[in-house]
């Protein structure tokens, strides 16, 4: 409306600028046609001097300056208006696109989490599950050869004490039993092996 | 040859070694006796007779004549070749009495003269071990120890399987 309003005072001035060198022309282009029309010409144009003087002039600059300045500033702080409300539109839109952007960025991330969570989830099962059967086999081999190394030690440990008791029965008992007490044993061991020896005696005569 | 039967006391191959050379002298001075009573020397030298060849002169009812001693010798020079031997080892050196009473049981039970060798080992404890040409007869008490090895550890099994069932039995009997 002001800027309007700017703009047919400005076309006013134009227009009576533009009368004012018209009727000054016209008023040129008569004055040989008669001594009278000069005067009045002049007159007008003094009158014209007179009234469209130098304060006349500043007088409508300082308005027109003015006025310009109050519709600048009107203009200026509407257009401020105008900027807060199309920054804060632009805020707000900015703020919903990057909130939405942010939320999807957001759940993809989160399914992504989520995706990795259940893989990281499944080869920690796969490895619990490899270790416990890794843990059973090593347990069952240990057991296994713990049970052959006991059975070995047990049969060494027989055998040993077998021999361990068969020389401390030597050593205990050698020379000290009669030869004579041993007839019966000895003859029992010649009769049960008569047939072997008789024949290397005769073969080895 | 005349064959004549070895008395049981000549059991080892020393003794009739013994005896045989015993009876070379025996011979020998009765030659040189010979010699001497030809000579009109009038010394003897009587010859020593050892007790087994005494026994062996009388086991076979010899009548002692130059000719009969050597004929005995002859015999007793092929024993001594051909006469099969036996090495019989014991724990402790035997008395001769169980020498021969071995030697005896071999000749009556193979009809030959057999002889032996003693040998001493006090490592089998008990028993003896007989060698013959080309075996070895082990009757040695180490050596029934050692093949029964396997029944020490059979006893020694059942004996842990009963003190194991003594102590589960007195433990139940403690628990109720």
């Amino acid at each position: 409306m002001d800027i309007l309003w700017f703009v047919l005072v400005i076309i006013m001035l134009l227009a009576a600028t533009g009368a004012f060198v018209w009727m000054a022309l016209t008023m040129q282009n008569g004055g040989g046609r008669s001594h009278g029309s000069d005067d009045h010409i002049e007159a007008a144009q003094a009158d014209v001097e007179r009234i469209f003087n130098d304060e006349f002039r500043e007088e409508l600059r300082n308005r027109g300056r003015l006025h310009f300045e109050k519709i600048i500033n009107d203009n200026a702080m509407f257009l401020q208006q105008d900027l807060q409300l199309t920054a804060s539109d632009l805020n707000e839109y900015m703020q919903g696109e990057i909130k939405k952007v942010l939320r999807e960025e957001f759940s993809k991330y989160e399914k992504s989490i989520e995706s990795a969570k259940e893989l990281a989830v499944e080869a920690l099962h796969k490895t619990q599950q490899t270790v416990e059967q890794q843990r059973k086999d090593l347990s069952q081999r240990i057991q296994s050869e713990l049970a052959e190394e006991k059975k070995t030690l047990l049969l060494k440990f027989e055998e040993n004490m077998g021999q361990v008791v068969n020389h401390y029965i030597l050593e205990a008992i050698g020379g000290e039993i009669d030869i004579s007490d041993q007839m019966d044993y000895i003859f029992q061991h010649l009769e049960d092996n008569k047939q072997a020896i008789l024949e290397d005696i005769v073969s080895g005569s | 040859m005349v064959e004549y039967k070895l008395s049981d006391s000549i059991g080892t191959r020393t003794q009739l070694v013994n005896v045989f050379e015993n009876l070379e002298s025996v011979l020998e001075k009765n030659v040189q006796n010979s010699i001497r009573a030809e000579e009109g020397v009038d010394f003897e030298d009587l010859p020593e007779v050892s007790s087994a060849l005494a026994q062996l002169i009388k086991d076979n009812d010899i009548k002692v004549t130059t000719t009969s001693l050597k004929e005995l010798k002859t015999w007793l020079a092929e024993l001594k070749q051909s006469a099969p031997v036996l090495r019989l080892t014991f724990a402790s050196d035997p008395e001769n009495a169980i020498i021969t009473r071995i030697v005896k049981w071999f000749r009556e039970q193979s009809g030959k003269e057999v002889l032996v060798r003693i040998g001493v080992q006090p490592t089998i404890a008990a028993g003896c071990i007989v060698h013959t040409p080309s075996h070895q007869y082990d009757f040695s008490l180490r050596n029934y120890l050692l093949q029964n090895t396997a029944l020490f550890s059979e006893i020694l099994n059942e004996k842990l399987a009963t003190d194991v069932r003594d102590q589960t039995l007195a433990e139940t009997v403690v628990t109720q």
